[in-house]
This record gives C-alpha cells, sequence and structure tokens, in this order.
C-alpha cells in the first residue's frame, strides 16, 4: 500500500533565517503519527505548509492523497446549521441554483455518521456542545477530502483537543481510531504527550526545525518523549514549594457568579491553591469573579482588613485591592497581540511609569521592560517588537510579568501553561512558586491534575458549583485529583 | 523599512509639489501656499475630530452634520438673534458637545454600534439644522468674528490655521505622550484586555465621542466665519474629506496608528494634490477623486503592511 502523505527534503526559510531543515516523514494508510515539538521548533510552519499557506523551499517534494485540517479553534460558524458549515462552498444546485436541500441532507448525515454524530443537519453549530463542534469539524474535513481526493484521507489535527473536556477527548478518540481502522490516517498535533501517546502509532519529534527523532510511541514513556522534545534530560518540572504559615489574609465568603454557586475558602501569605472540576462544575469561574473581570451574582471577599462585596468588585478595585488576574484566553483577554512587549508589560502599572503624572517616560519604559524580559526569560528580549512576533510561552511569560509588576499579593489564574511548551511552562511554575514564597497567594484554576497536584498546597474540587472536597497533603495526587473530579 | 513607511506621504507630497510647480507656474508661489493653508483649517480641526475617535475604535459618522450644525448655530444665534460672538461661540460648541454626548450615551453606554448610531443621528442633526435654518443660508454674523476668521494673523495666514496647529499639537501631545493616549491605543487594540488592565474603558468611549463632536462643531464655526455666512447643506462635504486624512494620516509618521501630525501632513497632502490639479486646468473631478481614492489606498496600504486597525462593525 503506498504512502498517503511522503514529504521529502522538505525545508523553510524566513529572511535568511531556516525554520525547517529537511524533513522527510511518511504517513501510511490507516497510521495515526503524532507531531511533537516545542513552540519555535517548527512545527506550525510544517503544518502550514502542508495546508498551502507557505511555500516549501524549493527542492522539496510533497505528495499527498485527499486531505483536510481541522485547527483548535475549529474553524466553525455557529451562527449557521451544521449542514452549512459542511456545505457552504459546494453546495448541488439544481434549476435556477436552488440547492438541493433534501440531497444535501443525506450526504451530509452521511459523514455525521462517520463521526458517531446524532444530530439533525439543520442544527445550529452554536447549540452543540464543543466536543460535538469539534466532531462536526471533523465531519467537514472528511466531506472536503470525499469531494476532492483520490480514494485516500488524511486528516490533520492540530491542538483539537485543547478546549475539549476530558469525556470529549474520549469521544474524539474513539472515532479518529474509528476512521483508521476504515483506512483513513491522521497526523495529531499535541502539546499534550499524554494524548499523544494514548492516541498515536508513531511520534515525529521536531526539534530547531529537524525532524530529530520518529518514534512508536508504545515504546516512549511521556519522559522519553519529552526528553526528545528538549534535546536535553528534564530536571523537575516543578519547583519545591514550602507550605506556609501564618494567619489567613483572604477570606472568601459565599462566591457565586456564572457557574459558581458558593465558594467559601481562606488563604494564607505564600500559599498556592488550585481549582479542579468538570466544565461547568464552576472551578474556572473562581479567578475571573475574583478580581472582577467577571459580575459575581454574591459573596464577599476579604483581605487583610478590607472587605468588599464581590458582586460589585470591577477589575479596577480588584487591582487597587492587589489582586492580578491571568486568564486562560491570551488573544483576547490576556494581551493585546499587535502593541508591543514593552506597552504590554507597563499597562496596568502605567502611572508609575511617568513624569509630573502626566507624562510617560519611554525610557523608563524601556529600562524596565528589558529587565523584566530578562528576568522572565523572554526570547526574543526585544521590547520594541509586537506580542504577537513571540511564541505562546513567551507572550505568557511577558502577561505574567506584566501583572507581577504591581506586586500582585493574589495572583489568580485560569489554564496558564495552555499552549506553552514545556521549558516555559517549567519557567511560569517557578515563577509562580517564587511569588507564592515571596507572600503572594497564587490560585490557580486548571485542568492540568499533574500541575495541580505538584504546585498546589491544597486543591479545592467543585461540582454543580460548589466545593465538594478538598485535597491536601499526602492525599493530593494526580490520581486521587483525578478521581475526585470524574467521580459522579 | 519602517522609515520607508514612516515618510512616504512625505515623500510622495514633496514629489506632487514639485510636479505642480514644474507644469504650472502659478502653482509654485508663497500664494498658493497661503491659500492652502487658508483655506483648508475646516477640514484639519474636523480630521482630528474624527480621529479621537478612530483611535479608540469608534466610527463617528455624524461628523459632516456636526460641521454644518455647528456653523449654523453661532449663525443664528449671533446673525439671526444678535447674540454677542463669544456666547453664541460658545453655546454652539457646548450643544455641539451634548450632541457628542448623544452618541456617546448609545454607543457606549447601549452597545449599539458607533458607526450605525452616528449615521442615524447626524441625519437627525441635519435635519434640525434644517430646520432651525429654515433651510436657507444664513448670514449676518458679526464683523468682529468675520474678521478674526479671515484677516492674516501670522506670515499672511489667519488665526484659525494656528488654531487647527495647537489642536494638534495637543491631539500629539495626549495621543502620544500621556497615560490617557497609551490607553485609548490598548482600547481600540484588544477592549477586554483594556478593561481587565483596570482601565475606564467606557469613560474614555464615551470621552472620545464628545471631542470629536465638539471638534466638529469648532470646525463648523471656524466655517461660518470664514464664509461669513452658514449654509445649511455644507456639512454633508466634510464627511469624506476628514476620514482620508484621519486613515491617510494613520499610514505615516507613527504607521499604523492614528496620530496627529500624520492628520496633519494628509489633509495637507490632499489638498496639494487637489489644488494642483485645479491650477493645471481640471476643476471638479478631482476633490472627489482624490479623497475617495486616497480612503481606499490608505486604508489598502496599511491592510498590506498588516497594521490591522480597521474598525470593526459588529
Amino acid at each position: 500500500m503506498t504512502n498517503v502523505l511522503e514529504l521529502t527534503g522538505v525545508s523553510k526559510t524566513f529572511d535568511d533565517i531556516r525554520v525547517l531543515h529537511d524533513v522527510t516523514l511518511a504517513v501510511g494508510p490507516g497510521e495515526i503519527l503524532g507531531l511533537i515539538g516545542e513552540n519555535g521548533s517548527g512545527k506550525s510552519t510544517l503544518i502550514k505548509i502542508l495546508s498551502g499557506y507557505h511555500a516549501a523551499d524549493p527542492g522539496a517534494e510533497i505528495r499527498a492523497g485527499g486531505m483536510a485540517f481541522v485547527h483548535q479553534d475549529l474553524a466553525l460558524v455557529a451562527s449557521m446549521t451544521v449542514l452549512e458549515n459542511l456545505r457552504i462552498a459546494r453546495f448541488r444546485t439544481g434549476f435556477g441554483w436552488r440547492i438541493r436541500w433534501s440531497t444535501e441532507r443525506a450526504g451530509v448525515k452521511r459523514f455525521l455518521d462517520q463521526v458517531g454524530l446524532d444530530v439533525h443537519p439543520d442544527t445550529r453549530v452554536g447549540d452543540l456542545s464543543v466536543t460535538e463542534q469539534a466532531l462536526v469539524a471533523v465531519a467537514r474535513g472528511l466531506a472536503d477530502i470525499d469531494e476532492t481526493g483520490n480514494g485516500q484521507r488524511l486528516l490533520v489535527l492540530d491542538e483539537p483537543t485543547a478546549y475539549l473536556p476530558r469525556d470529549g477527548v474520549e469521544r474524539l478518540f474513539g472515532v479518529l481510531r474509528d476512521l483508521t481502522a476504515q483506512g483513513a490516517s491522521a497526523v495529531f498535533v499535541s502539546h499534550r504527550l499524554d494524548e499523544v501517546r494514548e492516541l498515536c502509532d508513531r511520534v515525529a519529534v521536531l526539534r530547531g526545525g529537524e525532524l530529530v527523532a520518529t518514534v512508536d510511541a508504545a515504546d516512549k514513556t511521556e519522559r522519553d518523549l519529552l526528553e526528545l522534545m528538549l534535546g536535553r534530560s528534564v530536571e523537575d518540572l516543578y519547583p519545591d514549594t514550602a507550605s506556609p504559615e501564618g494567619e489567613p489574609w483572604l477570606t472568601v465568603e459565599g462566591l457565586g457568579g456564572g457557574a459558581l454557586r458558593e465558594l467559601s475558602f481562606t488563604a494564607r501569605p505564600g500559599e498556592i491553591i488550585g481549582f479542579a472540576g468538570l466544565p461547568g462544575s464552576g472551578y474556572d469561574e473562581v479567578p475571573y469573579l475574583l478580581t472582577g473581570a467577571r459580575r459575581a451574582t454574591g459573596g464577599t471577599v476579604q483581605l487583610d482588613d478590607r472587605s468588599v462585596s464581590a458582586a460589585t468588585l470591577r477589575p479596577r478595585a480588584a487591582i487597587d485591592l492587589g489582586m492580578a488576574l491571568l486568564p486562560a484566553d491570551r488573544a483576547r483577554a490576556g494581551g493585546a497581540a499587535a502593541l508591543t512587549v514593552r506597552e504590554n508589560l507597563t499597562l496596568p502599572s502605567l502611572p508609575a511609569f511617568t513624569r509630573f503624572r502626566s507624562v510617560v517616560s519611554r525610557g523608563r519604559e524601556r529600562k524596565v521592560a528589558m529587565e523584566q524580559s530578562q528576568r522572565y526569560a523572554v526570547t526574543p528580549r526585544r521590547p520594541e517588537s509586537a506580542l504577537r512576533f513571540l511564541s505562546g510561552g513567551n507572550q505568557q511569560k511577558v502577561l505574567l510579568a506584566k501583572w507581577m509588576l504591581g506586586e500582585p499579593r493574589v495572583l489568580a489564574l485560569h489554564e496558564p501553561t495552555q499552549g506553552v511548551d514545556v521549558g516555559a511552562k517549567r519557567e511560569i511554575f517557578a515563577h509562580l512558586s517564587a511569588a507564592a514564597a515571596a507572600g503572594a497567594v497564587v490560585l490557580l484554576s486548571t485542568v492540568e491534575h499533574e500541575d495541580l497536584a505538584h504546585l498546589c498546597g491544597r486543591v479545592h474540587v467543585l461540582r454543580g458549583g460548589r466545593c465538594v472536597r478538598v485535597i491536601e497533603g499526602g492525599e493530593l495526587t494526580p490520581g486521587r485529583l483525578a478521581e475526585a473530579v470524574y467521580a459522579s | 523599512m519602517k522609515t520607508v513607511e514612516k515618510y512616504a506621504v512625505l515623500v510622495v507630497w514633496a514629489l506632487i509639489i514639485g510636479f505642480f510647480s514644474w507644469r504650472s507656474d502659478a502653482f509654485g508661489s508663497t500664494s498658493t501656499v497661503k491659500l492652502i493653508l487658508s483655506t483648508q483649517t475646516v477640514i484639519l480641526i474636523a480630521t482630528l475630530g474624527v480621529m479621537v475617535s478612530l483611535a479608540v475604535q469608534e466610527f463617528d459618522l455624524s461628523i459632516g452634520s456636526v460641521v454644518g450644525f455647528g456653523g449654523c448655530m453661532v449663525a443664528v444665534l449671533d446673525g439671526v438673534h444678535g447674540w454677542a460672538p463669544g456666547p453664541a461661540i460658545i453655546v454652539s460648541v457646548l450643544v455641539c458637545a451634548v450632541f457628542g454626548m448623544l452618541n456617546a450615551a448609545l454607543s457606549v453606554l447601549l452597545g449599539i454600534p458607533s458607526i450605525i448610531v452616528t449615521l442615524g443621528t447626524g441625519t437627525l442633526l441635519t435635519g434640525i439644522t434644517l430646520g432651525i435654518t429654515d433651510s436657507k443660508v444664513v448670514t449676518g454674523i458679526s464683523v468682529k468674528t468675520v474678521r478674526f476668521m479671515t484677516d492674516p494673523f501670522l506670515f499672511g495666514i489667519p488665526a484659525p490655521f494656528y488654531l487647527g496647529l495647537l489642536l494638534c499639537l495637543v491631539a500629539w501631545f495626549v495621543l502620544q505622550h500621556t497615560p490617557l493616549g497609551r490607553r485609548m491605543v490598548f482600547i481600540a487594540e484588544n477592549r477586554e484586555v483594556a478593561r481587565l488592565a483596570g482601565l475606564r474603558v467606557t469613560l474614555i468611549r464615551a470621552g472620545a465621542l464628545v471631542a470629536t463632536a465638539t471638534l466638529g462643531g469648532l470646525a463648523g464655526i471656524v466655517l461660518a466665519g470664514t464664509n461669513s455666512a452658514a449654509n445649511p447643506q455644507a456639512g454633508s462635504y466634510y464627511l469624506l474629506p476628514t476620514f482620508a486624512a484621519a486613515f491617510l494620516g494613520s499610514t505615516t509618521i507613527v504607521p499604523g496608528r492614528f496620530n496627529a501630525w500624520g492628520a496633519f501632513v494628509a489633509v495637507y497632502f490632499l489638498t496639494t494634490g487637489i489644488t494642483g490639479l485645479q491650477y493645471l486646468g481640471y476643476a471638479g473631478w478631482p476633490e472627489q477623486v482624490f479623497y475617495g481614492g486616497s480612503l481606499v489606498a490608505a486604508v489598502t496600504l496599511s491592510h498590506i503592511a498588516g497594521h490591522r486597525r480597521m474598525p470593526s462593525v459588529a
């Protein structure tokens, strides 16, 4: 059987900088190939060459059968129906260019069946769950391949699980396995090494633009893959954290809003506290409600001797209290991508960079931007370049540095390491630990149980908007956390 | 590359000045310079006005109507009701500011896209302008006002030009050197980031719309004073030149951002082109072609250069 995808000698050079060097790889029929690499390893460039967005340097040979892409953001139009999303570019028309709706519906139904989706083609995509939306995106990929392909089917999935709940990931993987059993192939790109190991047959590892290894997934542990990716042995990803003493100074009582019904807890300075749960449990509302980013429906927040009602808390007041929020959605809520690293860094503390309280001193800004870039190991260290030119991990370091400039007393984070490579992840953890050691309260909402277990002194597990369990001490392991989260 | 981008408009400006001076003897004279500098103050002030809103990602399409209204209001108060020039001017500007508050209330507080709000309120204001003037040109503006607007003040150029220059200076300082200016950039680029950083997003957006209407009113008063009469239909002319100049200005001096000196350069660049063509004997069509063409060219160039600064309508 011939391969579904064959790349020979693929290189890519941007402005004299070679970001991909002589990559040769193949995907066979029925195979799922994992593609891993740190940010900046050339992974995205390779995907963009496959999709035709970039052209490879001359001399490369690319042979592909029918190929379709499923991106992290799925590229679906929420306000349109499943059918419209699948067929928008290829409606079959009859007399007077009338769309043949019944033929279209039957065709779409066939692809929905292939991904095990039992929804009506006329359902609005926005009314589906995120998992179902991901499956619709896969179905669209299959439909597109069917239209253009030569019988070979290859799905390229770029971080498709980033926004999926655990059961959704399993469902997607089930569908992918069924499809490959019928001869389709897939390339699976992900930062999540556990998922890569679980799903893929072989794993291709990119580092510094070169394909450093292609290994059988079954032979390697997560740690092996990680070391291949980084090109060195992994020191402990997690810093040592001390358990602090002292009086509680943050007291949250009856906090509610969105999916969160009622949450109360106290924190001592230096504590790192985790919040875990399934989607809809409210664990991911905590950072936003506490910092006034989303409007709480009730509860009080007491910091030191100042007590405020959560319902009236706004970002400005929260910042004045000494709180900082690092939201999960970097592009929409974290930083302004088109503005420079310097401008992003100084935004919340701009008055500190003024002369006569009215003129911004760019010199002082530059100096501090340089210092922060150095302290947070931001590469490239160019404060005048736009934030969007940095990799995800470096952007996140800049945004963390931005809030740390204000020396917050409470640092609330939601998925701080989403889409961040392992090196940056380790650095971010080290900074969180250092912030705690300096006396800040760190609040961490995430689905990464491993991270919670290693970093936090205590994790609140939420269900139905309430805290159902507090796990701490020797009990705090990823396994126990997962049990508590998934137990129903 | 960045330097090229920064000064491209200046270079093209110099080239067209050279070209017109070569083709027309009358063009290359101090009287042309004086003419160009004296007659474009209304557009300059109104351009600074729309620029302030654009800088926070708001589209104020009512600018033309406000210019027309401001001029007629002062003409009616001064010329018809016999108010003293000072109070007539102050009250006219204040009424325009109140109109800006209406725009702000609808688009910022209620969240209706400003482009739609101002399309409606602008039309409404034009109707009011026709009402208060009985759809006729209003004359009788006091001589004192007219002389202030038209008599040479410095280097043979009347005072309003220097007022425009002063406003440019203020806009440059605020936009580029104060925390407020930086905050406006963030509000334009990413409103959620701005909000989470504790910025008073609502207040700043509303303030920008009020500033636009206020500057529009001021431009209208200069228009009426210069012409010693106010035409209720005059306002509609000012929509295109101001947007063209504001967008063209955002591609130069500080490329990618709406900036005062960029707007200044753009206003006089466009006028130079139009005036030059008129000297060569082309009349009528150059204005529309120049303003329309440069608006499209400016937005296109800016898009190609990767500055995604187009206000989103939704």
